[in-house]
Formats: structure tokens, sequence, C-alpha cells
């Protein structure tokens, strides 16, 4: 039995979920009452994680750690609870070079991972403990991936950079924001990941996001599926991905979820994972758009700083859209579409169904899928556009999103063959998880008038079908 | 009576008293199908979610490019309803009827499609009196319900057909209630007086929309229009055109029917006749329960005086005293006017709430008589649900210790302050609830003994049901910075516990 199965054999969580979460205002994204961050992305077992943690008021708190799996359909396991803690209030930071908002805050505990710690993305639930029951308690998420070194049939990278470049906290700091109003994506504009994730801040409102990232939003579907189906799977973070290393202990590497920012030496790693005979999948959409270098913290510690440098050449051959003009005299990136088999679009949100166009194609034994049928609403919010030019691609499905819910754009999902009998699988959207799991608390999202459904037998089936092949 | 004659009042309590005798007979008549439900859901279920919804702006309620209402909230098979559609601009779209249910998980059954037909654009209503706005639209199609569709909530899944793909479709629901006469074990009543009472379709014409107050008297609203996008706490998707059923009462309606329980259901305005109560061994009220008929007042104590159990699994129930009048076509009980509250406010609420709350004259009867329970201000927070009486029956099997919590589950609004004179009443939860997020009240959760070996229990929470199961398409709410969890070991037990007993 595989270390996932064992570990999926232990008994879940029943309350793991937050239940009160309160921002600084009513549109805000930061939960001042409680709120913290952690010294790493991701570790190994044996290492130590310092946590930081912030209540404001000064109020007693304690950390329950949960690891997030399937377990028995409970979705997470209560893995060790830490304090209580006399929690204080620590300063917001002041707004830095290229409006860096990076904390200092004094670490609340330093956490050594257990070696029976399974891989796997852990979330800590913050809780204030009043000192009595007619005070309210409040709470929030501080999460970090535990990584290991094992051979392992599938590889979940969490597009952890991509979390980090939509939080604004403390409040209008994300990689959209450079001080003008509205959404930009130009550079010169760094984020860090010495802060507390504040709330999700597109499309629909996840209270469960507070803390966690985009783990919980478009992510945690997948790896409940895979867990409940038994996968041997071991988790990283992007910026694991800066040698390919770690990849080629596995079978399959998974880019999940909406993964939109890659230092260039990630694209180079997945290439270099496939060119040794690594099935990719990219489970996911807008993913390799910018190029967003790593850079350590002020205070020495690696990768904890990205900054939006260049479009991926895909991106950048559309030179229809205005923005782009922002970084004359960058060098753009490889190209996204001779990594994942097609390019990114921009303007890029909106939804659509996900079209069989090759129904005979292996991925959909099974499914039932004739030609034309479609998945309702799985495309969205965002998507990959045309296909690029790689000896034996194919495009398995294709269609029509409505950018902005009205305005018609292509989207193509394709595969095509590595040079070791392998593959490289682009599903072509955000969304895709959400055909998978539909785990305690998880909420289907709306974006752009088009939403997709949940759980769905034929993205289960071709999504089976594909790691199937991708790790015998 | 406050606002409806005299005259009135008599007319409307003669033609209750007439479909009570029919219905009575009726049901003398209508035998049990005790494995109907069962039966019903081992048929093939079907994808019944909407895919794309578009608002006429980002902060709107309606669906203009296609949107729809139903002649009547609920009707017997064999009965006729008329579907009228507006699609702007003119399109042509069809629709796709669902009986909702388990189905094996699927959480619907497909039971028919209708059309393509050729919609046109139908016009707004002009703004009535008391602000009513009720749509005279032609009718799309008539349609007579088969005698083999089974008593439950039906959803109609408007989709337009656009000639290309390159062009977008786009959908809303109308909804239904399927009656019947059978007795059955349980009485599943659908709160659509307050689906109604919210929508603000065609945008800011709900019960509070009033400049007045947010509780103004003498407002009204029309079931003859079609539920706007749900306007308080979250955004659901799939609320547009399907009032509040798929938020508040669907986790219900899908557990009770995975577990083969055999259900009837019924509408707000179907109670106004006692005998709809009294042929069923318990009555559940369900969700956000807040607008009352006076008459369903009076029907629903006199089940519990016949021996009816009833559960209120629902909150801030029995609220409002919003009488019936038939709309302009004079089709009975399509329109509800608030008139006033029930039971009287006390000193201090009228104070706080002065700018929210009527004044309100002539309160109808106290809402803790059949409750156990009122509605205390200030409403709208959330709150764990705390196990007070841990060697209750309820309990049974659920392992609760006193203290026990179960999170979030309290909101978004709920019950307290227990009748002091009810004999037997026990509280059998409570805890402290935050009004707004912050401020402190104390909420209970009782039950207690009706005159024939019956009960009425009163969960005080709109979100129970979101305790017992999570449908396809189902999202939890969140409001004033608290959100109960989903599907719950304890409150699935509680309430096969409750039903045991009730339909025993």
């Amino acid at each position: 039995m595989n270390i996932i199965k064992k570990e999926n054999q232990l008994p879940g969580s029943t309350d793991w979920q937050l239940t009160r979460v309160r921002l600084d205002k009513n549109d805000g994204f930061r939960s001042p009452g409680i709120e913290g961050y952690c010294s790493r992305q991701s570790l190994k077992a044996g290492e130590a994680l310092d946590i930081f943690v912030s209540t404001k008021p000064a109020a007693r708190f304690h950390i329950e750690v949960f690891r997030t799996g399937y377990y028995a359909g409970r979705g997470a396991r209560l893995m060790a609870t830490l304090g209580p803690f006399d929690g204080k209030e620590q300063p917001v930071p002041q707004v830095g070079p290229a409006r860096l908002r990076e904390c200092r805050w004094d670490k609340c505990v330093s956490l050594t991972i257990p070696d029976n710690w399974v891989s796997g993305v852990y979330v800590g639930r913050l809780t204030t403990l009043p000192p009595s029951g007619d005070e309210p308690y409040w709470q929030s998420y501080i999460v970090f991936i535990v990584k290991d070194d094992r051979k392992a049939d599938i590889l979940l990278q969490c597009s952890d950079n991509t979390w980090q470049a939509y939080n604004r906290w403390p409040d209008t700091f994300s990689l959209y924001d450079n001080g003008d109003p509205g959404w930009v994506s130009g550079p010169d504009v760094d984020v860090s990941f010495d802060r507390p994730y504040g709330k999700y801040r597109q499309i629909y409102e996840n209270p469960q996001s507070v803390g966690s990232g985009e783990w919980l939003c478009f992510e945690f579907p997948l790896a409940y599926w895979l867990e409940q189906q038994g996968y041997d799977v071991s988790y990283c973070s992007n910026s694991d991905m800066l040698t390919p290393d770690r990849g080629l202990k596995c079978k399959a590497f998974i880019s999940a979820g909406h993964d939109e920012y890659w230092d260039v030496r990630q694209y180079h790693s997945a290439s270099a994972l496939r060119d040794a005979g690594v099935n990719l999948l990219f489970l996911s959409g807008n993913s390799v758009c910018w190029v967003t270098p790593f850079r350590d913290s002020s205070q020495g510690a690696p990768n904890r700083i990205i900054t939006r440098d260049a479009p991926y050449a895909g991106l950048a051959r559309q030179a229809q859209f205005t923005e782009l003009k922002r970084f004359a005299g960058h060098a753009t990136g490889p190209d996204e579409g001779l990594l994942m088999g097609a390019i990114n679009v921009i303007p890029v949100n909106g939804g659509g169904d996900w079209v069989c166009t090759k129904p005979d194609h292996w991925m959909f034994e099974g499914t039932g899928m004739k030609k034309g049928d479609s998945i309702p609403g799985l495309i969205g919010w965002e998507y990959h556009g045309d296909p690029a030019k790689i000896k034996g691609l194919e495009v398995v499905a294709e269609g029509t999103a409505f950018q902005g819910g009205t305005h018609p754009q292509h989207w193509t999902a394709t595969i095509y063959p590595g040079p070791k009998d392998n593959f490289v699988f682009n599903a072509a959207t955000i969304f895709w998880a959400q055909g998978l799991g539909k785990p305690p608390g998880h909420m289907i999202p709306w974006s752009h008038w088009n939403r997709p459904h949940g759980p769905d037998k034929r993205v289960q089936k071709i999504t089976a079908n594909l790691l199937a092949r991708a790790i015998t | 009576m406050g606002h409806m004659d005299r005259r009135d009042f008599i007319k409307t309590t003669s033609a209750a008293a007439l479909a009570s005798s029919t219905s009575r007979a009726a049901a003398r008549a209508a035998p049990r199908r005790p494995a109907l439900i069962k039966r019903e859901n081992t048929k093939p279920g079907a994808d019944f979610q909407l895919t794309r919804v578009m608002l006429d702006s980002m902060k709107g309620f309606r669906a203009a490019n296609v949107e729809g209402y139903c002649s009547r909230q609920s009707l017997r098979a064999g009965e006729k309803i008329d579907f009228f559609v507006s699609t702007t601009p003119a399109a042509r779209f069809h629709l796709e009827i669902f009986r909702m249910g388990y189905y094996n998980g699927a959480g619907s059954r497909l039971m028919t499609v209708l059309g393509p037909f050729n919609g046109k654009k139908q016009a707004d209503p002009p703004i009535g009196e008391k602000r009513l706005r009720e749509c005279a639209w032609e009718a799309t199609t008539s349609f007579t319900i088969p005698h083999d569709w089974p008593s439950g909530v039906y959803l109609g899944r408007l989709t337009t057909l656009p000639d290309a793909s390159n062009q977008p479709y786009w959908q809303s629901y109308v909804v239904f209630i399927v009656k019947d006469d059978r007795p059955a074990d349980i009485l599943f009543q659908v709160s659509d007086n307050t689906w109604q009472a919210y929508n603000r379709w065609p945008n800011g014409w709900s019960l509070y929309t009033d400049p007045r107050a947010a509780h103004a008297p003498d407002v009204s609203v029309s079931f003859d229009r079609p539920y706007g996008k749900y306007c308080q706490i979250y955004d659901s998707a799939l609320s547009v055109g399907s009032g509040e059923f798929l938020m508040w009462e669907y986790p219900l309606c899908y557990w009770l029917e995975k577990h083969g329980y055999d259900v009837t259901y019924c509408s707000n305005s179907d109670v106004i006749d006692p005998g709809s109560i009294t042929r069923c061994k318990t009555m559940l009220s369900v969700g956000h329960d807040e607008y009352w008929d006076i008459r369903q007042y009076n029907s629903v104590k006199s089940a519990i005086d016949e021996g009816v159990n009833v559960l209120f699994l629902s909150a801030n129930d029995c609220y409002m005293v919003t009488p019936f009048t038939p709309n302009a076509r004079g089709d009975a009980l399509r329109r509800l006017t608030r008139q006033t509250c029930y039971g009287e406010f006390r000193e201090d609420e009228k104070a706080a709430y002065s700018k929210v709350l009527g004044p309100f004259e002539n309160p109808g009867p106290d809402e803790r008589d059949i409750i156990g329970a009122r509605t205390i201000v200030p409403f709208n927070g959330g709150g764990d649900w705390t196990c007070a009486k841990p060697d209750h029956w309820l309990f049974e099997g659920t392992g609760m210790k006193k203290g026990d919590s179960i999170p979030g589950l309290v909101g978004w609004e709920y019950h307290g302050e227990p009748d002091p004179d009810r004999k037997g009443l026990e509280v059998v939860a409570e805890g402290n609830v935050w009004a707004g997020g912050t401020k402190l009240g104390k909420y209970a959760a009782t039950i207690y003994p009706g005159p024939k070996g019956n009960f009425v229990f009163n969960a005080t929470t709109i979100w129970w049901s979101q305790g017992l199961s999570d449908p396809p398409g189902h999202i939890i709410p969140w409001s004033h910075w608290s959100r109960p969890h989903g599907p719950d070991e304890r409150v699935q037990r509680i309430t096969a516990n409750l039903l045991k007993r009730a339909i025993a």
C-alpha cells in the first residue's frame, strides 16, 4: 500500500474549516483580529518552519495544523495543536521599493516537521481564545507545503506564486497594483511571501481563502480526488521547480488551477522533465504566462520575493494588447506554447463549455463522449488559446469562451508526445479541478456569467485515463 | 385585522373553509403511497444546474436575457400551469423541467423538455399601489402536470438557443411545486412567501425597499414576476429564478429523499387549509420562513392541537403577518402585503430598530405560541449550535455532551427568549450569537410537547439544512463573519431522531 493510501486511512477531522472570519472592513482582504504567515513556502520533514502571527487587539490563540487530503471524505487530518500563545499586534510593514510589503514580525513559534508527516499541503488554523464565551473568537489560516524526495508517481505542484501575485495584503499590494486605479499588469512591482495571504480577490467571495492563498479555491479539489483514488502523490511549491531534480523522481508532473507566474528556471525544469520522459499535465489555465524571477528576502531567505519581469513569448506575440508595451526593453521568456501545447491569450477572463473534438483519442475511453459533447461551464475563468506547432500535437477539445461574459474567444485543449513515449496534456482551464472533487466547505465559482457544475464523471475518467498512462 | 376589511376577511375565510373541506375529502380518497419517494429516486438522475446566468448589471438581480414565472406556486397532477417567459433580445429558447430529489446523488430527474419557443421581450409592469410590480405577460405555454409526476419541487431551466456556437446561450429558472393529497409521513412546506418577500425583481421592489423603512407596512409584492437573484448575504448564481429553494431548502429535500422518507411538498399558500397539514404525521417549516398569512398560523396551531408534530428546521419564522390577496386577473393567493408583526415587539426593540421596523399596529398573535421561541432583536448574525441537554432523546447516538458545539450552524437568523409559560418546554441547545458579527445575543433551540403525545421542535437557525447535505451545485453561505461547515453527522442524527419519533 502506498504512503498516501496509508495516510488516508487515518481518522479525518470533522472540524478544520474556518467558522468565524472577520475582515478589516466589508470589502477588505486582511483579518487583523488574527493573521499570520510562514517562513517558507515548503519544507521537508525534519526541517524547521517559523510561524509569525499578529492579533489585534492582543489575544491568546492557538494553531491547529491540518494536513489536507481525502480522509474518508472529511478532507483533512489534525496533526498537532500548537500553543496557546499570547498574541500581540505586529506592525504593518512600510511600503518598500517597487511597492514591496515585507513583514518582519517576531516569530511566534518554530515547528520542526515530524518525520512521520507525509508530503502534503498543510493549513494551520489560527483561532483566538477569548477569556469568556461571551466574546467572539476569530480565525484565519496559514499554509505551507511538506515536500519529500521519495520516488512518487505524481508530483503535484502548488501554484503558490500565483496565490502571492494576487494577494493584496494588507489592502492594495498585489502584483496588479502599481498605485494606479484598476488592474495593471506591469513591471516594477514586487510581492513578498513574508506576509499573510489576504482573502482571494477575484471572481467570488471565498472566506476559506483567508490565509490559505488559492489552495482551497482551485487546487484542493484535485488533491482531494487524487487522495480519494489512492494515487501516490507528492507535493511541492512553484519554488521547488527551480531545478528539475524533484520531478525527475516522479512519473507525472501536474500544474494545478491557476499557474500564471513562473520563474524562467521553472520553465526550463519542466522542459527538462518532459525531455527526460516525465509526463506533464497542465490541469490549469493561464499557465506560464509571466516571467517572475525569485529573489531573496531582505533577511536573505531564498525565493521569497517575486516580480513581474516580462511576458512569456506566446503571450508577447499578442501585440494588440497595449499593456505589453510596458515591457519594452524586457527580454521575453521562452514560448509557453512549446511547453504546454497552447499559448496564452490576453485579455483572458470568461468561460465556456469544454467541448470534445477528438472522441477517438484514448483519453476519452470510457467517457461515452462523442464529438461535440460538452461539459458545461468547465472552461474558465482563464484558459489557453491557439495550439503550438509541435509535431504530433492533437487538439482534443476546443471551443468558444466568452471573454468578459460575451466576447467570443477560441480556446484549445491539447496533447503532444514527448521524446520518450511520454506526453504533455493541456486541459486549458483553471476550473479542471472543479470537475474532480467537491471537498467539505468547497465553493464552486461563478465568474463572467459562467460557472462549472462541480464533479463530473467524464472529467474524472479523462483524468484517470491520463494518469493511468502517465504512471505506468 | 389591520388593512384587510371585514368583508374581504369573511370572503377569504369562507373560501379557505371550502378549500379545506374539499382537500379533506380528497385526503380521505387519496391512498397512502409510502414507497413513492423511494421508488421515484431509483429513476435516472440528471444535471439541473445553470451554466450561463447573466444579470442586467454587475449589481443587478434580473436575468433579462431569459426570465420567467409560473401562474401558480403549486398545483396537483392533472392541473394546468402557465409559464410566462421574456427574452431580451427576442430569442428562441426551451424549457427543461426537473424534479428535485436525490436520484443517486445527481439531485434531480429530467421530466420533460418543452419547446423550442420563439421568445419575445415582455413588458416590465408599471409600479402599482403599495409598490406592487405585477407582470401580466402573455403565456408562453400551458402545461398539464402528468398523473405520474410525484409531489416535489420542480425547476424549469430556461435556455436560449442561439444560431451559432460562437454566440453565448443564457439561462435561468422557473420554480413550482407539485402537491398531492396523499396522507404522508412528512409534509415539507416550502418557504415561498419569504422567497417572494426578498425578491427585488426587476431591481428594487422587495418587501424591504420602501424608502419609509426597511420593514414598512402596506408594501405589496406579487408572485406574477420572475425571481431575481437572491439579494442577501452572498451571491448564489443558482438562485436566479428559483427563489431561495436551492440555498436553504434543497439540502434538506436531498437528504430526506436520499434516506427514502415518505415526504410530500407544499407551498406556504397551501397551508391556509389545515387539512393539508393534518393528513401528515409531521410538518416541516424549512430554511427562512418569515412571512405568514394569519390563516397559516391558525392552521399550524390547530394541527399541533390535533396531534401533528411540527419541526421548525428554520428561523425568523412567523415574524410578519402577510395576508394573501388575488392578483389583477383574480387568481387567488398571488399577492402578499406586509401588514404587521406577529407578537408585540419589546419596547427596547422598538427603540433600537425604530428606523427599520413598522410602526406596526394590532400585531398578530405571539409566534411563541406555536414555535416555542421568537425572533429576537437584534437579528442577523451567527454562532455555534451548543448542546444544553445531552440526555434528551433527540441527542441519542450523537455522542454530544453538554457544551459541545456544531461550529457556525446558527445563522444568519435565529430564535431566542423561549416561552416561559409553555408547559414542558425544554431548551435543548442555547448559546451566544453575534448580531452583525460582534453584538452579543442569545439563541435557544427548544422542544415542547403537544396535547396528543406529539412535539414541536425549533432548531433556531436558517442553516439547519446546511448540516444535512451538500447537493450538486450547492455553496455554503458566509454572513456576518460566520459560516456553517456543511454536512455534520450530529445534525443528521438529531434530525433522524426527531423524524423517527415524529413519524412513528
